[in-house]
């Protein structure tokens, strides 16, 4: 065969290789994959793994096979930034699935806008994502740093707790994460009297002193802010000095703290979250795909995998009714239209792109549940987030400035 | 601030220092000895904190005492990945400039967290400590726990150990004499490679043991590493690197200040302990022990 022979029927052979593949479609995921908070990204890509699975399995997207493109940001925006630019440029991604920390978040923001390919955030939570960075392809499924210590605020004020010590990392979300609580409690009538305010460096891996502080201060609550392996830290070093018996407290990530810590987990503690599956009984989807995910990695879910399935399952509910992947018009399909998911319906508003997301909120239970080896939150409360968002006003003046 | 306020921050303070102090002694050990400042002291450390908080399935059905068991295998193994660091990278730069070195230990910390990564995974670990050390003990009208006692017990143990072996042994007499003039101790037939080999183990060791001892009092997870650096770092150099009682008096100087800084000056706290170092280097380069080179 001569070689220019070689070359036609080579060319041909990968022309309807390429054709073959025509009708996939690529979504693409920036994650945590590595380092401290590993653990976040790597589990969120199961759950996106799974709903894409699932969309395949029914028949796809529009007819076409959907595909996730993954990789990890390391939680540093400059490494997001190349990655993500690279799902954009390289593999055509039609829409980002970030699950990463909010630095990063940014980082995909600008470009989410910049390319113009819908971003869809249940992870990072910081405000700014619906405010000051927002842009039109910019959406957040998840309760906010201002909606969070909102929620809290609203679920503490029956019990008139007024006298607080507050424990929040020194970045900028530890200070805002305080400055919202606050004035959420005033929000729901109380009027806090703050008796102390720390903020240790994250990655403190001696709390010995903050919690000697506490102690003193006698606080009536102890609105901690710490997560990750910080607040794991913190809350095994608190039960030696005996806080949880001094005083409340309470913390986010309640998923992550049961899980790790099981029987050591301090009875009576507040804990919160966004979606821990053990608390969401009465979605069975949640509990299908909880044990779904059990099954293959061994372990129960955090939140994360929970997040992730619904936030494509908002995404492919706009495509279809938008009957198109181009980003404009499912953009605009997304906003103001209740999607049923796994965890109920979703709806995101038109002004900031925030969903209605609930907050989840309840004690540490005294026994350990045999199902899943580590104990449940009893006193459950649900906090609508339709009722504690930024108002319209105020999310638009932080987005013109 | 009552009295049992003080005791408390005191006692904090202490806890705090225990577990400074027993980080910064290998790296001061490690620096005094070798002359090299060693990086990855915090990924052995990491290793050491890991190794207690996983599960060994045969040590396990031990049940209580398997605890015991890793506490006491956690600084031997940490102790031979140290000696294969030491014979494999280290020996090869000692001739080489202090830079090499360092970028050589920095290589070390990065392929460490990936090796970890790679065999315990993301999640975060926990392990309680054994029941007998798991109590509190009241102190005025506060509670202290039991187990930071036991911290501040293996510290103090650990440096006067140190110590000991530093001054009254052999051994130590030929660590000594390598820091002080290797050449002439070569001449006197000592193989300077194997005290060399030595000193970097006992290094690893003491870093295992100090993650071995912190373990139940941390989520242990990756970041560990980093996070207990720099803090070491500066007791080791406030305290005057090379020198063991410098550290014991740089962790309980640094350990007890922030205890009290936390409450008298909350916005300040994290600072103080860098103008510390900072206040201290200007008027006293070498160190609070050293010796000005």
């Amino acid at each position: 065969m001569s070689s220019l022979t070689r070359a036609l029927v080579i060319a041909a052979a990968l022309s309807a290789a390429g054709a073959a593949h025509a009708d996939t479609i690529k979504i693409g995921a920036p994650l945590v994959m590595s380092g401290p908070f590993g653990s976040v990204g790597k589990s969120a890509l199961e759950g996106l793994q799974m709903a894409v699975d699932d969309i395949n399995a029914a028949g796809g997207l529009l007819g076409s096979q959907i595909e996730v493109v993954a990789a990890d940001d390391a939680g540093k925006p400059a490494t997001a930034n190349t990655v993500t630019k690279a799902m954009i440029l390289n593999d055509g991604v039609k829409a980002l699935f970030p699950g990463s920390n909010s630095a990063a978040a940014v980082a995909v923001e600008a470009l989410a806008g910049q390319y113009e390919v819908p971003a869809l955030y249940y992870s990072a939570a910081d405000i700014s994502i619906t405010t000051t960075n927002f842009n039109k392809y910019a959406f957040q499924l998840s309760a906010s740093t201002y909606m969070d210590p909102r929620a809290i605020a609203r679920y503490l004020a029956k019990n008139d707790f007024t006298k607080v010590f507050t424990l929040t990392p020194d970045y900028n979300f530890g200070h805002s994460y305080v400055t919202n609580f606050l004035a959420g409690m005033k929000e729901a009538g109380l009027t806090p009297n703050v008796v102390g305010e720390q903020y240790p460096a994250i990655g403190t891996t001696d709390f010995s002193s903050y919690i000697s502080a506490i102690v003193a201060a006698e606080p009536e609550f102890v609105f901690v802010g710490l997560f990750g392996g910080d607040l794991m830290t913190f809350i095994r070093q608190a039960k030696g000095y005996g806080l949880f018996e001094k005083t409340h407290v309470g913390a986010p990530n309640a998923t992550d703290v049961l899980e790790t810590l099981k029987g050591d987990a301090p009875a009576g503690m507040y804990l919160w979250a966004r979606a821990p599956f053990f608390s969401m009984d009465r979605y069975p989807e949640v509990q299908k795909l909880a044990a779904r995910y059990h099954d293959k990695i061994g372990a129960w879910p955090p939140e994360w995998p929970i997040l992730a399935y619904t936030a494509v399952q908002i995404w492919a509910d706009a495509v279809r009714r938008a009957g198109t992947f181009d980003a404009g018009p499912v953009a605009e399909a997304l906003v103001d239209h209740a999607t049923d998911t796994i965890r109920g319906p979703v709806a995101i508003r038109d002004c900031d792109h925030q969903a209605d997301a609930q907050t989840y909120i309840g004690r540490i239970a005294a026994t350990v549940d045999e199902r899943y080896g580590f104990p449940l939150l009893e006193d459950l409360s649900v906090i609508d987030g339709g009722d504690v968002r930024m108002a319209c006003d105020e999310a638009v003046s932080l987005q013109r400035k | 601030m009552s009295l049992g306020d003080v005791a408390s921050y005191l006692l904090s303070g202490l806890a705090s220092a225990a577990i400074l102090f027993l980080v910064a002694a290998g790296i001061t050990l490690v620096f005094g000895g070798l002359r090299i400042v060693n990086v990855a002291h915090g990924s052995l450390y990491m290793y050491g904190a890991f190794i207690v908080a996983s599960p060994f399935l045969a040590l396990d059905a031990l049940g209580a005492g398997a605890f015991w068991l890793k506490l006491a295998l956690a600084p031997v193994l940490v102790g031979l990945i140290g000696a294969a660091v030491e014979i494999v990278v280290l020996r090869r730069l000692y001739h080489r400039e202090h830079l090499a070195q360092l970028l050589a230990t920095f290589a070390l910390f990065y392929i460490f967290a990936d090796l970890a990564q790679q065999i315990w995974g993301t999640a975060y670990r926990s392990v309680g400590a054994p029941a007998v050390l798991s109590g509190q003990v009241a102190l005025f009208d506060r509670v202290f726990p039991v187990y930071s006692l036991f911290v501040v017990a293996v510290a103090v143990v650990t440096g006067l150990g140190l110590f000991a072996l530093l001054r009254f042994t052999m051994l130590g007499w030929k660590v000594r004499a390598a820091v002080e003039d290797p050449e002439l101790l070569s001449v006197t037939g000592t193989d300077v490679n194997a005290v060399s080999t030595l000193i970097f183990v006992l290094g690893a060791v003491l870093a295992g043991l100090a993650g071995a001892v912190v373990a139940p009092l941390q989520a242990v997870s990756l970041g560990m590493d980093a996070s207990i650096l720099v803090g070491a770092f500066i007791v080791a150099i406030v305290g005057g690197l090379g020198s063991i009682a410098g550290a014991a008096l740089g962790a309980v100087a640094i350990g007890i200040f922030q205890a009290f800084a936390v409450v008298l000056i909350p916005s300040w706290s994290s600072v103080v302990v860098y103008l510390t170092m900072i206040l201290l280097l200007a008027f006293r380069p070498e160190g609070l022990l050293g010796r000005a080179e």
